[in-house]
């Protein structure tokens, strides 16, 4: 093999005319290599960007951006109201999940397929998996970016909320000491809507190298597990509890509900309004409050989001290793 | 089965890997890189079996698919520099070294656009430049020139070539078009149906035929005349005549004597004077057709 590293040295033309020479001969590299670990950065990090679409034209941008601004938008009205009211209107943590949830899985059926199907619809995949990388070693830096870009949306508006709420207090360091705990329900519910909804992202985005069906087939997958679990809710009384985890949009609340210990607040105020509508309608109202009250433990709906998200994890794998090369 | 007993041994150098469409060239190449797993038999890549040793060979070996594999999204400098980062390389070397590559592949200036807006010239190259982007010692080339115009196929060939050259990696190239591959390659392998039909040196391929082509400009009757009066054996083709040079330490130059003397005589210009050295069609030929 010819050696083509250059002596500059050597040269008598570098060193005494005063001018550089610029010698453009190809130069082997001999610097670090990081092997296998570091391939496993590059892929997360760069699957992160993906799901942000940074990097990328303003279109990728598009979906990340809107649901970002469309979550954080509201904690932001609740914080003024709570500010304007001088604190009678009280920060629900709760009721913005409610109408948070299925933006969240809006966010994974865009970017959840951008980043696993088109790997494949481009066929990068394969070209990836001859460098410093094996399947396993693809599939979860894919899963670890796809989970952690759904926590960073997850946790923005709660996150609003939290230092929101510390920063319109009158004293901030008196209200930072009281609720410092506060936070571990923030993070909690961030990570547990991060595995449940990416979880359902990365197990359909992988099997398809179409994006545009992936988008959809996740949307349907929502919106079918909410109709289910609803007709099922009136079948039979002693499943019904367990009926309402097969709704992962109506189960992340719940959960939230309880995270935040807001459940008891929310029953006793529905019921206030039942019992101002008159006896007539009580009975409806009374099965009203039951269905925004959660009906299971915590450690249930947080097992079914941890669940969701291994199982998640698992069916990508299983489709990485069964791709062919 | 796309392979069969094909037992081959290449050298240093650059080697062409010729078949006809479903040969079992991508499937020899897929077994190299480790993507599929041989079914039987054994393969290795500098000493590194394929099977046991797949990291080591990753670090190795830089390898161009044959496929479209670029997200058209993306510029080239991005996906140069993390198809580097995928193969270990630090962030700032891997950008360093993706400007570098693209630089050699010709494609500096454009490397800030999308590769969905480069021709298909151009995407070839950023194939080529990511294949070389963690600087490997071997380089496997799945059908470089595909789908590329004449000019483009010179222009791949001259940069497969400077890759051994300069940059001393070792190249498998591989191509179902014999003739582009004479142009560059140090040694040949052809296979059929997965079998291995002829692996040879390129020189042992073009050797001397034996023949010298003269090409002249005048009267070729009366000049071909005066040298088979001279009692040399020769045949006309295509313009030229084709002298027989009977073997042996000085025939060329008697023979080459006859013919200048012959020109000077007849008054006829000689405008190639050459060796005839077989064409690698030629002696594939029979192989390909049996």
């Amino acid at each position: 093999m010819p050696d083509v590293t250059i002596d500059s040295s050597s040269s008598g033309l570098n060193s005494s005319a005063g001018s550089a020479i610029h010698d453009l001969r190809y130069q082997h590299y001999k610097g670090v290599r990081t092997g296998a670990v570091g391939a496993w950065r590059a892929l997360y990090r760069q699957g992160l960007r993906t799901m942000f679409g940074l990097g990328r034209p303003a279109r990728f941008k598009a979906v990340p951006v809107f649901v970002l601004v469309v979550t954080v938008l509201p904690a932001l009205a609740a914080l003024s109201a709570t500010s304007l009211s001088n604190g009678m209107v009280p920060l629900r943590y709760g009721r913005l999940i409610e109408q948070q949830i299925i933006l969240f899985a809006l966010f994974i059926a865009a970017q959840g397929p951008e980043l696993l199907s088109s790997d494949q619809q481009y066929r990068v995949l394969s070209l990836i998996l001859t460098r410093d990388v094996t399947r396993m070693s693809y599939a979860t830096a894919r899963l670890a970016a796809l989970f952690t870009a759904m926590f960073v949306v997850a946790i923005a508006p709660l996150m609003t909320l939290y230092v929101g709420s510390i920063g319109l207090d009158a004293d901030p360091t008196a209200a930072f000491s009281r609720m410092g705990s506060q936070i571990w329900p923030v993070v909690a519910q961030s990570v547990l809507v991060a595995l449940a909804v990416g979880g359902v992202g990365a197990a359909v985005s992988a099997w398809t190298p179409r994006r545009g069906y992936a988008t959809a087939a996740i949307i349907a997958l929502f919106i079918a597990a909410s109709g289910v679990s609803a007709a099922l809710r009136d079948v039979d009384a002693s499943s019904r509890k367990f009926v309402e985890l097969i709704d992962p949009i109506r189960s992340l609340h719940m959960q939230g509900l309880l995270l935040f210990e807001e459940n008891d607040r929310v029953a006793t105020e529905k019921a206030r309004q039942a019992g101002a509508a008159g006896n007539r309608a009580n009975a409806r109202a009374r099965a009203r409050v039951n269905a925004q009250v959660p009906q299971l433990p915590l450690g249930t709906y947080a097992l079914t989001s941890v669940a969701m998200g291994v199982l998640g994890g698992l069916i990508l794998v299983f489709r990485v290793n069964r791709l062919q090369p | 089965m796309a392979l069969d007993s094909l037992s081959v041994s290449i050298d240093p150098g650059i080697t062409g890997l010729v078949g006809s469409n479903g040969a079992g060239k991508s499937t020899l190449v897929k077994i190299l890189l480790g993507l599929v797993a041989p079914s039987g038999g054994s393969a290795s890549v500098m000493g590194n079996d394929v099977v046991r040793d797949q990291r080591a060979i990753r670090a190795l070996v830089g390898y161009m698919p044959e496929n479209d594999c670029l997200p058209p999204d993306t510029n080239a400098a991005q996906f140069v520099g993390f198809m580097a980062r995928c193969s270990g390389l630090p962030d700032g070397a891997a950008r360093e070294r993706a400007a570098e590559v693209l630089r050699h592949v010709g494609l500096f200036e454009e490397r800030y656009r999308p590769v969905g807006s480069y021709s298909t010239g151009m995407a070839q190259r950023v194939k080529l430049a990511q294949a070389l982007v963690h600087d490997p010692a071997i380089l496997i080339l799945d059908e470089p020139t595909n789908g590329l115009d004449p000019a483009g196929r010179d222009e791949m060939l001259a940069l497969v070539q400077r890759t051994y050259r300069e940059f001393g990696m070792s190249v498998l190239v591989s191509s179902h078009l014999l003739g582009e591959l004479e142009k560059v390659c140090d040694s040949i392998l052809l296979i059929e149906q997965g079998r291995l039909v002829r692996f040879e040196r390129l020189d042992a391929f073009t050797a001397d035929t034996g023949t010298l082509i003269v090409e002249i400009d005048g009267d070729s009757a009366s000049f071909e005349a005066m040298l088979l009066e001279a009692g040399l054996t020769l045949r006309h083709d295509n313009n030229c005549a084709v002298i027989a040079v009977p073997p042996g330490g000085d025939n060329l130059d008697t023979v080459c004597d006859i013919v200048r003397d012959a020109a000077v005589t007849t008054g006829a210009g000689i405008l190639r004077l050459e060796r005839n050295r077989a064409r690698l069609g030629d002696v594939f030929a029979g192989a390909v057709n049996a």
